[in-house]
């Protein structure tokens, strides 16, 4: 059997959890101990999180694995080209592309999402969204307010959600975000790409990324439960967005931790000031008032969170 | 002053090493800076291509009053004052933001731009990007043909049915 074909035969039989010896392996695929053990090894340096021990050989307890639509890769470029590709296609929505690690994660404008093997969930989600484009800048609220009502879910931490979908940590560091891309032809979106960064183990940031990880605030986040909760609160939110697109503002509203705060805009122009938010505009703006009382609405760049 | 006439212009200031330039007379005013920005805004203004969407109050940044190219020193959208012999109406295609946001003319700020003027261009082929909320929305050409002007400056806010390019 070549090797290509016993390493896909192993991580098959493998689960989250549940330890299978090395001479089992062998002899269900009717190959020697070593090409077990061989295997385990592509695989592991693939990036997925498996262990081994004197039982023999298992998935970490909350690998994302076996999650349907969810294709689960240890290493790829970024999740949001292998989406993409899904989406060109007739993949339906929901299909989504899991690493464990990606090589060019990335984020708004060319920033790098940092995403190590097993530290994480980075994933990209292919949506087919039938609302006018008009609404559409009210889908990335949509999926900041889930990921808060999954992550408070699951762990009773809720973080401070930030527009337009940033989750950060109480300090102002950033656990999670997301970043969506779509293809405009004739006034109206072909397909979006969701995708989303969520930092679960603790490591080392760079500073100047200004991260943070979930498990500083809440231990031992169950990687998969999270996800499938995440999922979860995805299909029901977007089935009701898609009925009525404002429900994604009202349900953004009732979560945010941004408006009435005071901010610091940064524009993609590199322009810069002060005010405080104010509302949230039916597209999906941000509108603040400067220091000077006039009323501003943005679409695009980076609102900082100032503690005044 | 024809578009000649600037073009000469320009080539004797760089012959010369000018490095900034202006005049004025009642027709018009000329004003370069080499190796940055070019403006040539006649007197009153009057941008030759289709007329601005209005303006909400919340708009975040004033759209140009000039006209104005700030790529290269050939690249220079001519204005024309009223006095002038009367403009050929604009040909081609103008294609609009389907959607409100901040326009990007590459797919990240180290990346050369989709299209520049002169590019050709397949329809459906990828222009700009226009984002909104972190919604990165990749517009696509409406028709195959050649970039006659791009109407909107990179990073900048763009409104609903704002001209963004002219396609012929």
């Amino acid at each position: 059997m070549p090797d290509l074909e016993v390493t896909q035969k192993v991580m098959a039989l493998l689960e989250p959890g549940v330890w299978r010896s090395g001479e089992a392996l062998a002899a269900q695929l009717g190959v020697s101990r070593v090409s077990v053990w061989k295997a385990v090894q592509k695989l592991r340096a693939q990036g997925y999180p498996l262990e081994s021990g004197a039982g023999g050989y298992r998935f970490e307890v909350d690998a994302p694995l076996g999650i349907e639509g969810v294709t689960y890769l240890g290493s790829v470029g970024s999740t949001m080209d292998q989406a993409r590709n899904l989406a060109r296609g007739d993949a339906p929505e929901f299909s989504a592309v899991l690493s464990e690690r990606q090589s060019a994660g990335r984020g708004r404008r060319g920033r790098v999402w940092q995403s190590p093997a097993g530290s994480g969930l980075y994933l990209s989600l292919v949506l087919r969204p039938d609302v006018p484009l008009s609404s559409l800048g009210l889908l990335p609220l949509l999926v900041g307010a889930c990921l808060q009502r999954a992550i408070d879910a699951q762990t009773g931490f809720a973080g401070v959600l930030k527009w337009s979908n940033d989750l950060l940590a109480p300090d102002g560091r950033k656990l999670a975000g997301v970043l969506l891309e779509s293809e405009i032809e004739d006034g109206a979106a072909k397909f979006v790409v969701l995708g989303i960064g969520i930092n679960v183990r603790v490591q080392d940031f760079p500073l100047d990324l200004n991260a943070a990880a979930l498990e500083e605030f809440t231990p031992n986040v169950n990687r998969k439960a999270l996800l499938e909760n995440i999922l979860t609160e995805l299909r029901v939110q977007y089935e009701r967005f898609l009925e009525s697109p404002s429900s994604a503002l009202e349900l953004w509203r009732s979560q945010n931790g941004t408006l009435g705060r005071a901010v610091r805009v940064l524009l993609p122009d590199s322009s810069s000031w002060d005010g405080t938010a104010v509302e949230v505009a039916s597209d999906g703006g941000l509108q603040v008032q400067t220091l000077s009382g006039e009323l501003k609405t943005v679409f695009a760049g980076d609102v900082s969170l100032r503690h005044t | 002053m024809d578009p000649k006439d600037l073009k000469r212009l320009l080539d004797a200031l760089k012959d010369a090493e000018v490095k900034e330039f202006s005049l004025e007379t009642a027709e018009y005013k000329v004003s370069v800076k080499r190796g940055a920005e070019v403006v040539y805004a006649a007197a009153p203004p009057v941008i030759v291509t289709a007329p601005q969407p209005p303006q909400p109050l919340a708009q975040p940044a004033a759209v140009a009053t000039a006209a104005t190219a700030a790529t290269a020193a050939t690249d220079v959208v001519v204005a024309s004052s009223a006095n002038d012999a009367p403009v050929a109406p604009p040909t081609g295609h103008t294609q609009k933001a389907p959607i409100v946001g901040t326009f990007y003319a590459s797919s990240s700020p180290d990346a050369a731009a989709f299209v520049q003027v002169g590019s050709k261009v397949e329809a459906g082929k990828v222009i700009c990007i226009i984002e909104a909320m972190k919604l990165m929305n990749e517009i696509e050409a409406e028709i195959s043909g050649t970039i006659k002007e791009i109407l909107v400056k990179n990073a900048q806010p763009v409104e609903y049915g704002q001209p963004l390019f002219v396609i012929e």
